[in-house]
């Protein structure tokens, strides 16, 4: 039975809440310090140390980059969502895992994978003099690096448009064909009219990866905005022209954010939910052949040729006695730091997806607002800005893993605020009041029902920024303590030097570890 | 306070509540019996999960003091956090701990002393022995609620508080359940504490019965008291049917125009007559003429028309010769008089019934 109820002092009975209030303002206070930084950068007359002519070429060469990427992966992704979710072509679940697996690959192993290819040395060179061919160039710039952001960004395309082509509501289509319409003029005035919101996600998304890009332009040397800052960065002593070309890059960034969000809640216009899903398309022989054609060939392309290449290298590696400066050290730092992100981002989440999922007014939205600030900031930007806002005003903190750890997890907060808070959505108030009326206080109650309830969004959530954290490349790069290399750091700067084979071993292990966590994170959003 | 209202398991004193603009309550006040089950009663909207989250301390009152057992947990500069109260909940969402199974449910708020026999015998008592090992979302809605009672009887609180405890069930459920609960109560010897809008629920299952309008408490009593002598003309309309006129009192009387009342009021008041304590018969000459005839099948609902712009309805057998346009006689058992205006309120601590005339006054036809 329960003990004789005792009065305490109101005070020491602060409102629970209060408390949560309290340490999610204080969990999301650094989110301010690369906005300062960055907006500082863009109304201080810092872009001015940069020669408008320069910001132009940029901005044609960054332009060009992200249209192309974007129109040819969305015709790409387009279609393989398309005869996956819309056709009977068989195998369609292995075809779903190995289309959406290249999104695993960063950018810099992509790109290594593509150079490991080409060139006098390189894997498909040799196959193809072998067969009685020249060697292969390498390719560089503008085809360079859209090939490979492309092959990357499809899985993106895939992902949003999937789902709108399995809900397309049957009817409407039947309705048009009613009316006397061909195949052809239902797809264009109505098929696709409806997809169009998962389109314009995906082509924005798409858009914004290629922005942020810093991996393949660099290692492909295309010149691009995220190229451009780390040039400034690593070849001057004056930091502002990097600051303000971070700055003016995290704007146009922060824009396409701001368009792709809006695109998501207006762009969608009234749908009944269909009562039925349409028919598959059946397709002959002919189709199934050119279908699956199609699809193995993006999958040979973008996931098979690579992890070719990469074994290739090591194989090359190990058997000449190249490879004898192993990256276990890197793979122990790299799995390290990303653990300790994760974990870190787990406990902090933790009052943010409490204020954010219970309270529905101004506050709850300016600290969701911090939470996705960041979001879709590119990385390079964000290291740029903490830079030079560590130099100026917490220089103890520079080049610290305490300020890298900060910086992922203020960066990749939203991967685990989103399915923390969905997780916690299915707590109701009721369970803790109940734990709390049962005899429990506020503590034992948050780690009796909420954390329990609240814990497989967390996981999922934890794994994803493990998975991001892992494959982080310029932020790290511009922030790390000195010395500090990680596997992505590893492979990036082997591969800038010609160290294929260096590079090969940390990019396949990358990899590797990249495709554990996968499985967990397929079952909620890749992205949000 | 006197010493036996000290040890009441449970008693609010003057509670008020306000969020933001809205005044939740106003000057509420509550006293349960021991081993008795009270339930609060009103419409949607007058504060009746307030009061009970306040005495739950789930809420802070702005002013106001809450004892439980005798002791103050809500006071000026005191405060009973909820897990030191002794007061158990059941909430209408029933709130199981999905991630934990019966037993796990049951035993959450006991100390491991005692636990699994505690838990059985709470488990027993609610009829869900050999429940143990089944999570939340393998039981019925019906069986969930009792996993909830059990679970808010296994510490044996002081009380038991219980919001809309039946709302989430379906009509047939709801029935046999709320008897199922009040026998388990009973047995459990609990004090509780329902909230419900449902009069019937109200009526049928508790010991008193608390009517609350616009954030405070307008009568306490019996059910069966209560509705016989309803304290205000609202407590009257909201706890049954009821048709209400105007009329006029002098010289210890009221005249009507199915017969004279003795009162002790006098000018002008309202008298409240009950559909069932009217009686109409099949009369050429009578005073009233049928209006509406509405048909249930047990019983039928006729709205008569009398002298004086006055409507009755009269609760009866099917009279199949009764249409409207009928000439019908009419005879009232007893009559509520209310002085204006319609919604004084009357402190529930002495209770004003209306004037109840016992003698059955029959209306000589005309003529």
């Amino acid at each position: 039975m329960m003990g004789v109820a005792h009065p305490v002092p109101r005070l020491r009975a602060l409102p629970p809440n209060t408390w949560w209030w309290v340490l999610a303002g204080v969990v999301m206070l650094p989110a301010a310090a690369p906005l300062g930084a960055l907006a500082y950068g863009l109304v201080s007359g810092v872009v001015t140390t940069v020669p408008i002519a320069r910001l132009l070429e940029l901005a044609a060469n960054t332009g060009a980059l992200g249209a192309a990427v974007t129109s040819t992966s969305l015709f790409i992704g387009g279609a393989s969502a398309w005869l996956v979710s819309r056709t009977n072509l068989p195998g369609k679940k292995l075809a779903t895992v190995l289309i959406l697996t290249p999104f695993a690959v960063p950018s810099f192993v992509g790109a290594l994978a593509l150079l490991g290819a080409t060139g006098a040395d390189g894997i498909l060179s040799a196959a193809w003099v072998w067969m009685g061919g020249d060697i292969i160039h390498y390719p560089s710039g503008f085809w360079a690096a859209w090939l490979v952001l492309t092959l990357i960004s499809v899985p993106l395309v895939h992902l949003a448009v999937a789902p709108a082509v399995r809900s397309l509501n049957p009817t409407l289509e039947e309705a048009a064909r009613g009316l006397g319409a061909g195949r052809l003029k239902v797809f264009w005035t109505v098929t696709l009219p409806q997809l169009r919101p998962s389109l314009t996600a995906g082509a924005l998304l798409v858009g914004l990866y290629t922005l942020s890009d810093f991996g393949a332009v660099s290692l492909l040397r295309y010149d691009t905005f995220t190229r451009a800052i780390y040039l400034e960065y690593a070849g001057r002593v004056d930091r502002r022209p990097a600051l303000g070309l971070a700055a003016v890059l995290a704007a146009v960034a922060v824009l396409l954010v701001w368009l792709e969000r809006s695109t998501r809640t207006r762009g969608v216009w009234f749908t009944a939910r269909p009562r039925r899903t349409s028919p598959p398309v059946r397709l002959g022989l002919g189709g199934k052949i050119l279908g699956w054609g199609f699809l193995g060939t993006l999958v040979t392309v973008s996931l098979l040729v690579p992890v070719a290449v990469l074994i290739a290298w090591v194989m090359r590696g190990l058997i000449s006695g190249v490879l004898v400066n192993q990256p276990w050290a890197e793979l122990g730092r790299s799995m390290w730091v990303a653990l300790l992100t994760a974990l870190v981002a787990a406990v902090v989440v933790a009052p943010v997806a409490m204020v954010t999922a219970r309270f529905r007014n101004r506050w709850a939205g300016l600290l969701e607002g911090g939470a996705w600030a960041l979001y879709g900031v590119p990385h390079i930007a964000v290291g740029m800005a903490m830079i030079v806002f560590t130099l100026w005003l917490a220089r103890p903190f520079y080049q610290t893993l305490m300020l890298l750890v900060g910086v992922y997890v203020v960066m990749f907060l939203p991967q685990i605020l989103g399915p923390s808070r969905d997780s916690l959505g299915r707590v109701s108030p009721s369970m803790e009041e109940a734990s709390r009326s049962l005899g429990k206080s506020p503590f034992q109650t948050f780690m009796g029902i909420t954390l329990p309830l609240m814990a497989p969004g967390l996981l999922s959530g934890a794994a994803l920024v493990f998975l991001t954290t892992l494959r982080e490349l310029p932020a790290t790069l511009l922030l790390r303590p000195a010395g500090f290399e990680t596997l992505a750091i590893r492979v990036w700067s082997a591969t800038g030097e010609g160290f294929y084979t260096q590079g090969a071993l940390a990019g396949l292990l990358l990899l590797l570890i990249a495709a554990l966590p996968l499985a967990i994170v397929t079952r909620h959003e890749l992205i949000r | 306070m006197n010493s036996s209202a000290d040890h009441r398991p449970l008693a609010a004193h003057a509670l008020c509540k306000s969020f933001d603009a809205t005044v939740a309550l106003d000057d509420f006040n509550l006293e349960v019996e021991s081993g008795s089950l009270l339930t609060v009663l009103g419409p949607s909207g007058v504060g009746k999960t307030t009061a009970l989250r306040i005495l739950a301390g789930f809420e802070m009152p702005d002013s106001g003091t809450v004892r439980v057992n005798g002791q103050t947990v809500n006071g000026p500069g005191i405060f009973v956090p909820p897990e030191r109260r002794q007061v158990g909940m059941v909430f209408q969402d029933y709130a199981l701990f999905p991630h934990l199974n019966v037993a796990r449910n049951v035993a959450y708020g006991l100390d491991a002393h005692h636990r699994d026999h505690r838990v059985s015998r709470v488990l027993e008592m609610v009829g869900l022995a050999g429940f143990e090992k089944r999570m939340p979302h393998e039981l019925s809605a019906g069986q969930q609620q009792r996993v909830a009672l059990a679970r808010a009887l296994a510490p044996g609180p002081q009380v038991i508080l219980a919001d809309e405890p039946f709302s989430n069930l379906d009509a047939a459920l709801r029935k046999r359940l709320r008897a199922e609960v009040r026998s388990i109560l009973r047995e459990a010897r609990t004090t509780t504490i329902m909230v419900t809008h449902d009069q019937e629920e109200a009526l049928a299952v508790s010991d008193q019965l608390a009517l609350m309008n616009e954030g405070r408490v307008v009568q306490t009593g019996p059910p069966d008291h209560v509705y016989r002598y309803p304290a205000t003309s609202w407590v009257a309309e909201f706890l049954g049917d009821a048709d209400f006129f105007d009329a006029h009192a002098k010289g210890g009387r009221i005249t009507t125009p199915f017969g004279t009342f003795p009162t002790t009021r006098s000018g002008k008041v309202k008298v409240m007559v009950r559909p069932e304590s009217v009686t109409v018969f099949p009369h050429a000459q009578g005073v009233a003429v049928v209006v509406h005839r509405e048909f249930f099948g047990h019983d039928q609902l006729l709205s008569v028309k009398l002298p004086g712009k006055i409507t009755l309805r009269a609760r009866c057998w099917p009279q199949p010769q009764l249409a409207p346009g009928d000439r019908v006689a009419v005879s009232v058992d007893g009559i509520h008089i209310f002085d204006e205006p319609r919604t004084a309120p009357t402190p529930p601590e002495s209770p004003a019934p209306g004037a109840p005339i016992p003698q059955r006054v029959v209306i000589p036809p005309l003529g």
